[in-house]
């Protein structure tokens, strides 16, 4: 098979030539349907890998944004805290300046 | 190294990997075209430099920057794998094998580049945390 294809192929209009002109062509067929194949598998493959793409950028968001919120919200407690602290202390403050008296109802 | 890793970031390796076969099929083509010859002169009545032609058009093709690839490594693929099948015609030749199974590991490396998506980019750095005050200021009132 290898003596035509190296050659050039088969001469149409020889003796012979329609034989090998289907060989040729069933060998065409044999390189060329794999090939196709093959390549619409890579195109696949790569719709694929552009919607795996997509949904691992959205998860970084998703845990970005998580990171975040998680460090806006932690930072308001702990100053609520503080501002609740000194809230209690200038309570206790007062109470000690006041009259005990006076904080009855 | 750390040039490269840039590089890589900002490009991604998918169009990296397609670069580079767009290299490797531009030279191959233009030495098709120039005269190299790899097992046979001829196939299907077409020489030699008419698949020269058609490797530096998949070149070309894989180089240009479209917004998905697909369509990109189908080309570099089917280029890869009908020229490995074409050598592997001529595998009964002296060393005709040597070129077909390294045309197949160029192919099977596209479809492994093909399936492998491109890390994510990181989002743009966000605004400093705010305050409380900030977080509870009604819009109007005085600071």
């Amino acid at each position: 098979m290898t003596g035509w294809l190296a050659s050039g192929g088969p001469v149409p209009g020889t003796p012979g030539g329609g034989l090998r002109l289907n060989t040729a062509l069933i060998t065409a067929l044999l390189i060329g349907i794999p090939s196709v194949l093959v390549a619409v598998g890579s195109y696949w493959l790569s719709l694929r890998a552009r919607r795996e793409q997509g949904e691992a950028q959205q998860q970084l968001v998703d845990a970005q944004a998580f990171s975040r919120a998680r460090e806006v919200y932690e930072s308001a407690i702990a100053e609520l805290r503080q501002q609740l602290a000194e809230l209690r202390q200038e309570n206790r403050d007062l109470r000690a300046r006041t009259p005990r008296s006076r904080h009855r109802p | 190294m750390l040039r490269r890793a840039r590089f890589l970031r900002r490009v991604g390796h998918r169009r990296a990997v397609l670069a580079g076969f767009s290299a490797v099929a531009i030279t191959y083509g233009a030495g098709l075209v120039a005269g190299y010859r790899p097992t046979f002169s001829a196939a299907y009545h077409l020489p030699v430099t008419g698949f020269g032609w058609a490797f530096i058009a998949a070149g070309l093709f894989t180089l240009a920057r479209f917004r998905h690839d697909g369509l990109q490594y189908a080309a570099a693929e089917l280029a890869a794998f009908a020229w490995a099948l074409l050598l592997a015609t001529h595998w009964r030749q002296p060393y005709g094998w040597t070129a077909g199974v390294s045309w197949f590991g160029i192919a099977a490396g596209l479809l492994l580049a093909s399936a492998w998506p491109d890390a994510p980019r990181p989002p743009p750095h966000p605004p400093p945390v705010p305050t409380v005050e900030e977080l509870t200021r009604i819009p109007g009132d005085p600071p």
